[in-house]
């Protein structure tokens, strides 16, 4: 199916288009990124909310709670992302929305992998360069 | 989680469950919008007693900025706020980016701030009814400043003035053709206008320009009685008359309050709202009329190939409303 179908699906069964927070965490965020990413969910037919740079695991889910988006996109440039969403995860537990989804990008080397599937991370985004297959595993989650 | 739990958990203030509750308010699904009327009805007690502000702009004049030093400085003082955004949807995707918190950098890490901004889905209608809504819920969970921020774009001015207090137009001060780029109808709705950025070199320019619409201003017919829109100066970056702005703002509630136009105000809103529901509901039960529903595809394929005339089509669709009318609405 093509993904404008599946949006379209998505939006009959919950009301609304898919949204998602498109948010750069740590102290050397790149705000080119955050915006490449932003408009190019945009474009496939997402509700895009951007957060401020720099962000911290909290203020992050604070403002996915308060925007009550669907998928957290967290772009991290720092070593210790697995110890970030570790954090983002408890916190989201903390207030109840532990359905909010995590999709992680940035440069992550391979072998951080599995430990942040199992810190709670339901997609890697190799590359900020998003494709059809990233899309449709991404709406995959919702099904 | 059953309607209950919703309004309890506005009442009690709960972050999430405000956000959840204005999520089902933008619901397009039926049941979604069936609970949301539901919540909406059991908080409107609790609401109406915020200071509601309307802020508009062109595109760069920093609203945002100016939203995220205001929300500060009256997070500072005590005071709860909510800021509702609405961005535009893209027409061809569908989709939205909703940037808006990324110039609100510490006002939306406060606790005592609520910032929602909200894609705008196509209808310009459908707006209306779902910020008035949130409005309502925000009052609910004890925000006692709420302030609704609008693209300076197509009619949304008039209708977030049609359910604001006070509506605060930001101009910039510019090559000092600053006139001929505001339509007469926005300065018509400012209950206050502010030259924002009047900071470093751009003061003079500022102090020009208010000049040149206290004077446009002067030759408009005050709506009110007690009050004449004043021109102002503020600077978001060195906070320079934010303050003013705000007790400008408790100023006219104060003088409008004394003369009971602020009553008069919100009454005429709410009969605004019932209006503009039964608009809204009358579209909503055309387009779901079986009548018009069967015939919709066959008339409109009609008119495109030139076979019948689009008065023609209007009075058959119209007429095929009326008809079916009592069989389709009495049911549900």
């Amino acid at each position: 199916m093509l993904i404008k179908q599946r949006i379209e699906h998505f939006i009959k069964r919950e009301g609304r288009r898919p949204r998602i927070l498109v948010s750069t965490v740590g102290r050397k965020s790149h705000d080119q990124d955050t915006r490449l990413l932003a408009s190019l969910f945009a474009e496939t037919g997402f509700d895009v909310d951007i957060s401020p740079l720099h962000q911290t695991p909290r203020g992050t889910a604070r403002m996915a709670i308060e925007n009550d988006v669907h998928i957290i996109c967290f772009l991290s440039t720092e070593t210790d992302h697995i110890k970030l969403v570790s954090q983002l995860v408890k916190v989201l537990r903390a207030e109840n929305a532990e359905n909010i989804r995590i999709v992680i990008g940035g440069a992550i080397p391979r072998s951080d992998y599995d430990s942040l599937t199992d810190a709670g991370v339901d997609q890697i985004l190799n590359s900020v360069q998003i494709d059809t297959a990233v899309l449709n595993r991404i709406l995959d989650l919702f099904e | 989680m059953e309607t209950q739990d919703y309004i309890e958990g506005v009442l009690a203030k709960n972050r999430r469950m405000v956000a959840k509750t204005i999520t089902l308010i933008e619901s397009s699904l039926r049941a979604h919008q069936e609970s949301a009327k539901a919540i909406v009805n059991a908080l409107l007690p609790h609401a109406g007693k915020a200071v509601r502000i309307g802020i508009t702009g062109v595109p760069g004049v920093g609203k945002s900025t100016y939203i995220e030093s205001f929300g500060l400085q009256l997070v500072k003082q005590g005071h709860r706020v909510a800021v509702l955004a609405v961005d535009p949807s893209s027409s061809k995707s569908g989709g939205s980016i909703m940037g808006d918190k990324t110039r609100m950098e510490k006002l939306s890490l406060e606790q005592n701030a609520f910032i929602r901004p909200s894609p705008s889905g196509g209808t310009l209608g459908g707006v209306a009814r779902r910020t008035r809504e949130t409005i309502v819920v925000c009052e609910a969970a004890g925000f006692d400043v709420i302030i609704v921020e609008t693209v300076g774009v197509g009619q949304s001015e008039t209708t977030v003035a049609s359910m604001v207090d006070f509506f605060l137009v930001l101009m910039l001060a510019g090559a000092g053709d600053e006139l001929q780029g505001i339509k007469k109808g926005v300065l018509e709705l400012a209950d206050a206008i502010a030259i924002n950025k009047a900071d470093g070199d751009n003061i003079a320019n500022a102090k020009k320009a208010k000049l040149e619409y206290k004077t446009a201003l002067s030759l408009l017919t005050p709506s009110s009685k007690t009050w004449s829109p004043p021109v102002l100066t503020c600077s978001a970056v060195t906070l320079d008359g934010i303050e003013h702005i705000w007790q400008t703002i408790l100023d006219h509630r104060k003088k409008l309050e004394a003369s009971g136009e602020l009553a008069q105000k919100r009454s005429k809103q709410a009969l605004d709202w019932m209006w503009a529901l039964v608009e809204e509901g009358l579209i909503d039960r055309f387009y779901k009329n079986p009548g018009v529903e069967k015939s919709l595809p066959k008339i409109v394929k009609s008119v495109e190939d030139g076979k019948t005339g689009p008065t023609n089509a209007a009075h058959k669709l119209l007429y095929l409303h009326d008809l079916c009318f009592s069989e389709s609405d009495y049911k549900g």
